[in-house]
């Protein structure tokens, strides 16, 4: 019985990672400005990487190697989405072309 | 009001688009006085025509000479499959014998820093030359005059990337110590927990502006750490070779495999390695990003 909850909830955080990273090379290859593909790559970066170790740190159940896993988790759902702020923060700071993409939604 | 005036009222400051670029500063030729040019000239041109031929007759020869030897050690190499068990030996050996002659139960530790350490050595020296390089071609570029002043965007003021690594940096920095302290128990050694250990002072240095980043490790300190280490890898190397060739007693024995301090050298000479990679990152960052040691 614990043996099938755990594998369900393993499978589930897999599928959500790789959902996640199906849905972030979808919008990294639809969207061509710099914002947009990086808002959807970061769904890749942040979410992605986080499930999927929470998913390998339960297939092995309570082991030092799944607590590495989700040391692991934690560091990227946390520096992840502020290495994007970063680069989003350059772009903006910097791109020539920052106003051309947002204009429609401005006026 | 458009989209650049109304950013610039949400964050408080005003934004230049469109100021212009500075325009980048050409090099240029090469001083030479008139006298000196003429001179190197004539060499050339003297030398050209006499060692041309040489030249070209040397090239063909030494070449003939690697690809034959080169060939020849390929074609004399046991054929892949049919002598396996002449090709395991060495593999054999580190398997079965590794832990008992070196203390490791990392055997990737026991091998590269016991039976390979003078490979490890060198790639620590490669380490420490291309710091050397860089640095001199920095001094080089600004021997006469200022370097001039790079301008570029300062991202060490965000709020965001402060209060991440105000929680980050500490557990990255323990884990890097970690890994270089544990490196001959478990997965790691000198270069990944070194390599973990730059990825923080880069974090740090990042975060916290040029001010604090010039303090963690000036030229003076680089220069003492990276010595040092690679003093100690090639003293504490020479004795266990010397005395293991010779059969002599060794004061550094192995210890119990298993507990820290077990595995004679190899957890001081990951801890050496570790440094010296640790500083090479960081010098790296420090030199080419912010043009400066």
């Amino acid at each position: 019985m614990s043996e099938w909850v755990r594998f369900y909830i393993c499978a589930a955080f897999a599928a959500f990672g790789v959902a996640a990273f199906i849905f972030a090379a979808v919008g990294v290859c639809r969207l061509d400005y710099v914002l947009l593909s990086l808002h959807a790559s970061a769904i890749a970066d942040t979410i992605g990487i986080s499930s999927l170790a929470v998913a390998a740190a339960v297939y092995f159940g309570l082991d030092l190697v799944s607590l590495k896993l989700l040391c692991c988790a934690g560091l990227t759902l946390f520096t992840s989405p502020v290495s994007t702020h970063l680069l989003a923060e350059l772009e903006f700071l910097t791109g020539k072309t920052f106003g051309a993409h947002t204009r429609r939604i401005g006026k | 009001m458009s989209i650049r005036d109304k950013l610039s009222a949400l964050l408080g400051f005003d934004i230049d688009f469109d100021a212009p670029v500075p325009p980048r500063k050409t090099e240029t030729a090469a001083e030479q006085t008139p006298d000196e040019w003429r001179f190197s000239r004539r060499i050339m041109r003297a030398g050209g025509r006499r060692l041309g031929a040489i030249y070209k007759i040397l090239g063909v020869i030494c070449s003939v000479v690697l690809m034959s030897t080169l060939l020849l050690t390929v074609a004399g190499m046991p054929r892949y499959g049919v002598d396996q068990e002449y090709m395991d030996t060495v593999t054999y050996e580190y398997i079965s014998h590794g832990m008992e002659y070196t203390g490791a139960v990392n055997i990737v530790s026991g091998i590269i820093l016991e039976y390979r350490a003078f490979d490890t050595l060198g790639e620590s020296f490669v380490l420490f030359c291309a710091v050397s390089c860089v640095l001199a071609l920095l001094r080089a570029d600004g021997a006469d005059s200022e370097p001039e002043r790079v301008e570029y965007r300062d991202i060490s003021c965000d709020p965001i990337l402060r209060r991440t690594m105000r929680a980050v940096v500490p557990i990255v920095l323990l884990y890097g110590a970690y890994v270089l302290l544990f490196g001959h128990l478990s997965p790691g050694g000198g270069f990944s927990g070194g390599a973990v250990i730059g990825a923080a002072l880069i974090m740090i240095a990042s975060a916290y502006g040029e001010d604090v980043s010039g303090r963690i490790l000036t030229e003076r300190v680089f220069k003492t750490v990276t010595t040092c280490a690679l003093s100690f890898y090639c003293l504490g190397k020479s004795y266990t070779f010397y005395t293991g060739a010779n059969g002599l007693h060794s004061v550094i024995g192995n210890g119990t495999p298993g507990n820290i301090l077990s595995a004679g050298l190899i957890m001081p000479l990951n801890v050496a390695v570790g440094m010296v990679v640790a500083c090479t990152i960081y010098g790296m960052y420090r030199m080419i990003g912010q043009r400066r040691f």
